[in-house]
């Protein structure tokens, strides 16, 4: 646990000490912006049944944020420890893989978070100035909704970080892996879109991609509907993934 | 400290290493020396636990390399080649984090990191980002690394790799300073170094140990363990038959031919010297001579020999 803690705080500090990060905090916050005003402005015309939070959760624009900063939070994890050849020290130390894996997904999860702070903020602010009657009577801020929404970006995070993880263990060049993530979560994200774009699919198809899409469960989480099942979902693709990524550090081990 | 057995690695389609078993006692400060692609480093990370044997075993203190690994990889300080280091932290912070990963922990760890720092000249560049040194300092960074919980072992791939002379000067004297209570043991294809720290050496080609002793013995245990220069003036091909007669030379060579002047060099048998047999065979064919000379074998020629398959 020691060691775990050592690392993590190494990879922590390896984030918020470099530029980079509060430049990718910036650039969150600011498009988040703009689509926060983007439905504020919406609801003086319109009235929308639904919570904004909820709005804003299950709009394509602030996916395609999510599916962007993944792989670049998590494109540095492994490869520059490859590419600098400081993955030999590391664990040639009196450390466990499966510790170095877990302290540097860990820090990543935690940015990812962090980059989720301002957005929250907003939501907070639009609740504490504005009059919901002025916004065509609807309610504009619930509770569950927010509180659902940002546990749901969470679990997302939890399976989309490891699979980070697992791009960035499998190339020593930084923009392969982010390309090799973003390429699995782009086609992970659009299998739930699916089912909008062909409306013949047979029942079990819909289903099923009803299942794993994760903009599905983004809607039950934001209208308060907590149920277990993404839950399961999420923490056990994340298990498997971290297991992958695992063998691959692992691959010169093999003994062939 | 180090028992190495049968050990052979063996990537697809290529032996890597095959069969080493070598010994190292403690204390002692052992060279490991051969050409580039020799499989030194695979040996060293196989001992640091960073690669798997393909078979045989590797034992450290007593200790399997891998059923006890986290315990084996306590007592090693390494030193991968071309010291790989983490450019975004400062020194004293990266030896912090080291020795910390090390099991160090309180004032165990500010004496470690100290002490490290002292003896590797650290303490003018502690505050400096890693990224910022010169190749020297990150050198002796590296070296400080694997001090910094006083290990039992140290194991450097290529300590002085890209250093000026001056620079390897003063890592080569930690080197030899550090033998007194660590085992150290270092790979390196440059001969020099071998000869002024080393108490032993271990030369190894193609995944296959050539020879193993000190530096000074390993020359007399060569087959053909010397040199005889003698230029003389006659009939070259006269001269080459009744030179390789003489008793304890093993093959003659004409060097060069200078209008009659012929130049030749002789390999000699382990501690024989030729000398006197060549000047009597000279006076009795009566052959004028201006050069009579013999070179022993230095651990140079050993290498040469053992490395290059040029063997008669």
């Amino acid at each position: 646990m020691r060691t775990f803690l050592i690392l993590l705080s190494r990879e922590i500090k390896a984030y918020f000490q470099s530029i980079v990060a509060y430049i990718v905090i910036a650039a969150v916050s600011l498009l988040h912006g703009v689509i926060f005003l983007k439905f504020v402005t919406a609801l003086k015309s319109d009235s929308v049944p639904m919570a904004l939070n909820q709005v804003m959760l299950l709009n394509n624009q602030f996916w395609l944020v999510l599916l962007l900063i993944i792989p670049l939070i998590t494109m540095r994890l492994f490869s520059e420890e490859q590419k600098l050849g400081t993955l030999e020290p590391l664990l040639t130390a009196p450390v466990q893989s499966w510790q170095v894996i877990f302290s540097k997904y860990t820090a990543a999860l935690l940015f990812y978070m962090v980059l989720y702070l301002p957005y929250m903020f907003y939501m907070i602010y639009f609740e504490k100035t504005v009059n919901a009657s002025a916004f065509g009577g609807a309610y504009a801020f619930s509770s569950p909704s927010f509180y659902g929404g940002y546990a749901m970006i969470f679990l997302i995070g939890l399976f989309f970080v490891a699979v980070g993880c697992l791009a960035s263990a499998l190339t020593s060049n930084q923009i392969i892996a982010a390309v090799i993530s973003f390429t699995i979560l782009l086609i992970y994200f659009f299998l739930g879109l699916l089912r909008v774009q062909f409306n013949d699919l047979p029942q079990i198809t819909i289903e099923f991609l009803e299942y794993i899409s994760p903009i599905e469960h983004m809607r039950d989480w934001s209208a308060g509907f907590f149920n277990t099942r993404p839950v399961v979902y999420y923490v056990s693709f994340a298990a498997l993934t971290l297991s992958l990524t695992h063998h691959v550090l692992d691959y010169r081990k093999w003994r062939i | 400290m180090i028992k190495v057995d049968q050990l052979s690695k063996r990537y697809s389609g290529h032996t890597a290493l095959d069969s080493v078993s070598f010994e190292v006692g403690r204390g002692e400060i052992v060279g490991f020396l051969g050409p580039n692609g020799a499989g030194k480093t695979t040996t060293l990370r196989i001992l640091t636990n960073y690669l798997p044997p393909s078979s045989g075993s590797a034992q450290i203190d007593g200790l399997d390399v891998f059923k006890n690994s986290l315990e084996v990889r306590k007592r090693i300080g390494y030193m991968p080649e071309n010291v790989p280091l983490y450019n975004d932290m400062r020194v004293k912070e990266y030896l912090r984090f080291r020795g910390a990963l090390k099991g160090l922990k309180g004032k165990a760890l500010r004496i470690g990191v100290g002490e490290a720092m002292d003896r590797t000249s650290l303490h003018e560049v502690r505050r400096k980002m890693i990224g910022t040194l010169s190749k020297g300092f990150r050198q002796r960074v590296g070296l400080a690394d694997a001090l910094v919980n006083r290990p039992p072992l140290l194991i450097l791939d290529e300590p002085t790799n890209g250093l000026d002379p001056n620079q390897i000067r003063e890592v080569r004297g930690l080197i030899k300073e550090l033998g007194g209570d660590h085992t150290v043991l270092i790979s390196t294809h440059i001969l020099p170094e071998v000869e002024m720290t080393c108490g032993r050496v271990i030369i190894i080609n193609q995944g296959k140990i050539q020879a193993i002793g000190e530096p000074r013995n390993l020359a007399g245990q060569m087959r053909s363990a010397g040199t005889a220069r003698v230029e003389l003036k006659g009939d070259p091909n006269v001269i080459e038959g009744k030179l390789g007669k003489v008793g304890g030379v093993r093959r003659v060579t004409l060097e060069r031919s200078d209008a009659d002047w012929h130049l030749f060099v002789m390999k000699v048998e382990a501690n024989k010297d030729v000398r006197e047999m060549i000047d009597r065979l000279a006076r009795k064919e009566q052959w004028a001579m201006r050069e009579l000379s013999r070179k022993d074998v230095s651990l140079e020629d050993v290498f040469a020999d053992l490395t290059m398959n040029q063997h008669d």
